[in-house]
Parts: structure tokens; sequence; C-alpha cells
């Protein structure tokens, strides 16, 4: 079931959370809600679950498979919420957790004692917790807690799944596991879902798709490859991984950044910077963009100074002070690392392969 | 079985010195002079004394009321804890103040405060008078003056455990399709039960020991409205000690084994779900 959003507007007070926000998920896929705390993002969830009202007088729509569902209950509504901190059901034990959804069915609707025992079995050994039952939640690790949570969400069939930061209370290694997981468990069943999260790398690696989120604002939405490769603006830019920012201007069609002078040809300066002389200019370079040669090869570069190195990882990342005493991070492959033979105090050339300048605004 | 567990943190024989020390200064040498003046007249006398039919009756009020009380308070003390606890109004800091009132005021005083509302022409009193309901100088009037005495009791262990108890959880409930009702009878009560259940224990033990609020508003008609403290009292002005202990080592006897039965089921109910950690 696919869920649209549309011109949705939330204010707290006088904190705006959303300002007429739309999106859309269509059927079946799984959708990441990117963007840093207090963008609304968890609101937004929460609003379409019927947790949260819209601002009374707004226009706002919220429609599930084309279907009008404003009026719904949060329990008509055949959601399934995960929530950060489980909200498992303390005094419960995995079981009844997971049977919660069922055993409050309406009498007429409600499955019989050994369907509600079949239908929890089934789900604890999608998540892989059989043997479980009788645990109560104190006595299970958060991986766990979040897996019990996510079978009580599905044990009412829902049509929709949101996850608010599912793994956002997890330690680092389990939730790597858990996110390949889930994205596993998706492919095996399909439910339209919407998680949110503040990892760009979750959001990269798990979703089809990516709404990218900033103060009550959607920035913007597409493919992973497409948000990442083709950011629509410098937020987007910036909150997709680490980047390094140059501060510089245009002079007679050239970018100047110091020593570093880009012509036409660099990707996202073409155009940019004919006819806007002496407009001050932003450089983005990400750290993977960027060369390190010993002499300069004639390319346009920077020269800097190694300052710090850090070579544990599958990239060797290096720090380096630049001559106007800006640092640049610039991060190479060890075979690379190991040909230069660079140590902290080695005077160096940086240029960049890829980069993106933004030229001041006509209108400032 | 070890009674000291081994740990880095000391203190564990000082503190349990003094707690032995301090509780047996002033709990059990007090009240086990109670048994050794009892004992003092012989069995036959006793026996008389604590099974005389006036004496009967005043247990049973005392009893009967004093649960009643707390089982009132364990209802609205519930609703005036969740509104303090949940929401933010104007006037809450005085609302919560009054709360402790009835702890505050000298007993006599909220007795005559009562007393002066419920009979049969005083405030309220005078209204419910022709619906055939008498409150002063009936066993009505003891449960209401008790449940006065012991609403604080019930707010005051309830709020703090109201006030920790996650939102979410409720969301989580609403979600999965449950109703109010069901969200309160199967998330939010397991959650609150032992809080709610010392409430009701603090309450009934005030109830039971309760004299000065009782005493004006229940008139004190033998049989039918006095209340056990009231004739322990009446002994004591009789110079009658023997008889005063006896009936009260009786209270004494009752009171903690209920006590005892209330922290049971309390403990039972709390390390219910953390079976076999």
């Amino acid at each position: 079931m696919s869920i649209e959003v549309q011109h949705i507007t939330k204010t707290f007070g006088s904190f705006t959370a959303l300002s007429d926000v739309s999106l859309k998920v269509p059927d079946g896929e799984l959708v990441a809600l990117l963007g840093p705390s207090g963008s609304g993002k968890t609101t937004l969830l929460r609003i379409i679950a019927g947790l949260e009202t819209v601002d009374q007088g707004s226009q706002g729509k919220i429609l599930f498979h084309e279907r009008d569902v404003a009026e719904l209950h949060a329990g008509q509504r055949q959601v399934g919420f995960v929530f950060q901190h489980y909200a498992l059901f303390r005094h419960m034990t995995v079981f009844e957790n997971v049977a919660f959804g069922l055993r409050v069915r309406p009498r007429k609707v409600r499955p019989g004692r050994e369907a509600i025992r079949d239908r929890v079995a089934e789900l604890l050994k999608l998540v892989q917790l059989r043997g479980l039952e009788n645990r109560y939640p104190s006595q299970l690790s958060g991986g766990q807690r979040q897996r019990v949570a996510l079978a009580r969400a599905l044990a009412v069939q829902p049509k929709v799944l949101l996850l608010d930061e599912p793994f956002g209370a997890l330690d680092a290694k389990v939730r790597l596991e858990l996110r390949r997981w889930l994205r596993k468990l998706h492919d095996e069943i399909h439910v339209t879902s919407l998680f949110v999260t503040h990892d760009q790398e979750e959001a990269l690696e798990v979703a089809d798709r990516i709404v990218i989120m900033n103060k009550g604002r959607v920035e913007q939405e597409g493919t992973p490859e497409e948000v990442f490769h083709q950011p629509a603006n410098e937020f987007v830019l910036n909150f997709l991984g680490n980047v390094n920012l140059f501060h510089g201007r245009v002079e007679h069609g050239k970018a100047v950044f110091g020593s570093l002078v880009l012509e036409q040809g660099v990707e996202g300066l073409a155009g940019a910077v004919t006819n806007v002389h002496g407009k001050s200019a932003r450089m983005f370079v990400r750290p993977h963009d960027l060369e390190i040669h010993h002499v300069s090869n004639g390319k346009a570069a920077l020269h800097g100074r190694v300052v710090r190195v850090q070579s544990a990882g599958p990239q060797v990342k290096v720090e380096l002070r630049g001559e106007e005493g800006q640092s640049v991070n610039v991060e190479l492959s060890h075979e690379r690392f190991r040909e230069l033979g660079l140590s902290v105090g080695s005077e160096v050339f940086v240029s960049p392969k890829q980069a993106r300048v933004y030229v001041e605004d006509y209108s400032i | 079985m070890r009674l000291k567990q081994p740990s880095v943190l000391p203190g564990f024989g000082v503190t349990m010195g003094f707690t032995v020390f301090y509780l047996s200064l002033i709990v059990l040498v007090p009240l086990s002079s109670l048994f050794l003046t009892t004992a003092t007249g012989s069995w036959g006398q006793v026996w008389a004394t604590i099974s005389e039919a006036r004496v009967v009756a005043s247990y049973r009020l005392t009893l009967l009321a004093s649960l009643a009380a707390a089982g009132i308070n364990m209802v609205f003390g519930f609703l005036v804890a969740w509104t303090l606890a949940r929401y933010s109004f104007p006037g809450k800091k005085v609302v919560d103040a009054m709360v402790d009132l009835p702890f505050a005021l000298p007993t006599a005083v909220s007795g005559i405060a009562l007393t002066a509302i419920y009979a049969p022409n005083g405030w309220i009193g005078r209204w419910i008078e022709p619906w055939g309901i008498r409150v002063a100088f009936t066993p009505l009037g003891v449960i209401v003056a008790l449940t006065f005495i012991g609403l604080p009791f019930v707010v005051r262990t309830l709020q703090p455990a109201l006030a920790d108890l996650d939102v979410e959880v409720e969301d989580a409930a609403a979600s999965l399709g449950a109703n109010r009702w069901q969200t309160f009878r199967r998330v939010i009560l397991p959650g609150v039960l032992p809080p709610l259940l010392t409430g009701f224990a603090l309450s009934l033990a005030r109830g039971l020991g309760e004299y000065g609020s009782v005493i004006f508003i229940a008139g004190n008609l033998p049989m039918r409205t006095e209340i056990t403290p009231l004739l322990i009292v009446v002994k004591l002005e009789q110079y009658d000690y023997a008889g005063a202990t006896a009936i009260a080592v009786v209270m004494l006897v009752a009171s903690f084994v209920m006590l005892l039965g209330i922290n049971l089921l309390q403990w039972w109910s709390s390390h219910r779900h953390k079976a076999g950690a």
C-alpha cells in the first residue's frame, strides 16, 4: 500500500516542526527519512501513524493507497510502528508482547488461542527469536528487544511499517547487522516501509529511496545514487558524508581558491562562474575526491603540509594544513599512501578530481 | 545463606547494625511493652475483654471502614495523581500542595471540619439528608473521615511512578489497536501496581490507627459507630490499662498481618516480570 503525504504543516507553539511537506512512498518500497535532529522527520512519521495530529485548518492530507486516513484513529490505520527505544511492555513476556495486537482485537475478529500461538511462533521465527517466548524484555539485549518490537508491529499484519530511528539506541556493530537484516526482511515480506534515521550511511545502504529533510522541509528526494551523486543543494551535499569546504571568489570567469584556480570543466563548475566577476564562491570536495602529489604536476593544486595521518581503517585519512591555515581532509588508498611515503610534516600538493562550486546568489 | 554480599562499597555492617538498634528503640521496645502489660492480666480476663460484643463490633467497623476508605482512595487518588503527573494547568502547584493538607492538619481540626459540613444542618449534609443519606454519626461518616486522611498516601506514592511511565508505550498500544481502556488495563495499570499497592497499604494502615478525625464525625454510638482506637482511649480513661493494651495487641497483630500480606503481594507483583533474571 502506498503512502502519500500532501502539504502537511505542524507547529508546536511557536516552533514549526513541519512546513508544507509532501512526499510519496511507493507500494512495497523501503524509504528512508533522513535528516539532522530537529528536522521534523519523527514528527512526520508520528503524523502518518496517527500518533500526532496536523495543525487545525491546514490543508494537509495523508493518503494510504489513495484513501484519506486523516479521520482514522491510530489503531484503525493498520500501521506497524517501531520506536527508537523499543517501547516494549515491560511486564509482559516476549510472547505476550508480540500477541498484544491480536489479543486486544474485538471478540468478533480476535483469532483463537491456537491461531495466536501459531502466529506468534511464526513471527518469532521470522525475527530469529525462537525459544525466547518466556523471557521478559529486561532479559534481552538491545538488538533482541528491537526485533521483538518489530515482531509485535508485524503481528497485526500492518499495511505500512513505520520505524522511528530503529537502530538509534544500539551499538555500532549490532546496528550494522540489524540494518542489513532489516533489508533482507523487507525483501521477503515487501511491506511498504518508511524509516527515520539521522545516519546517512544507514539510509544510503538500506533504502530504495531517500527523503532528505531539514528544518521541517524536504530538501531532496531520490534514490541513494541520485542524492549522493547529484545533491540538490549545499545542505544535502554537506549532510551526505564528509566534505571539505573552500572559500574563494570568482575572477574573470575562473574560480579562485588561494593558489587553486579552477577553469571550466570541473563538475558543478560549468556555467556557474561566467559573468559573475567578483562574487564569492564556495567549493565542496569530498575527501576521496582529492589527490595528493609531491610535486606540482601542472594541474590546479593547493599547497599544504601533512599534520595528521590516520591509517587504521579501509582508507588512509590524511589531514593537511593549507597555505591559508585551513584544514583539508583527504582519503586515499593504502597503496597510494605507501607510494607517496607520506608522514607528518610532508609538504604536498592537493588537487580535486571532482568538485562542486556554488557561487553567491545574484540576489544578495 | 550468606547475609553479607561481598562488595567494594563499605557500610553494610554499620548501617544494618544501626537499623536494628534504631528499630528496636523506636518500634520494638514500646510495642513489646504492650504485650508485657497485657500479660499482667489473666488469659480469661484478656479474652473476655477482647471478645466483648461492643469491642468486636468496633473491630469490624475499623477494619471495614479502613478497607473501604483505602479502596476509594486507590481509585480517586489514582485520578488525582494521574492529573498531577500528566498535565500542566494553571494553579497546579496549589492543587499539588492541597493534596498534602490532610497530612498537615491536626486530625481534630479535620474531624471538626468534616462534622460541620456533613452534619444534618451542614453545607453538604443539608442537601443529602432529604435523599435519605446520612453521613455524620453513621459508619459512612467514618469512611468519609478515613478517605480524607488517607488520600495523600496514595497520591504521593503513585505520582512519581506515573511521571516515570513511558508515554511511548501507550503510543505503541494505540497503534496496535488497543483502545484507551485496554491500554489502561493491560499496559498502564500493571506498570504502577506496586506503588498503587503501597499507597493502598499506607492508606489502610493510617485508617486502622486513626482517632482524632473520626471521633467527631462518628458520634461514637456503642455497637454502631465506635472505632477500636476510641475504645482503647475509653479503657485508659477508666484506668483499665490491661484492658486497653489487650485491645491494642489485637489491633497490632491484625495490622501487622495485613501489612505483611500487602507487602508480599507487592513484592510478588514487582518481581513477577523479573523472574529468572
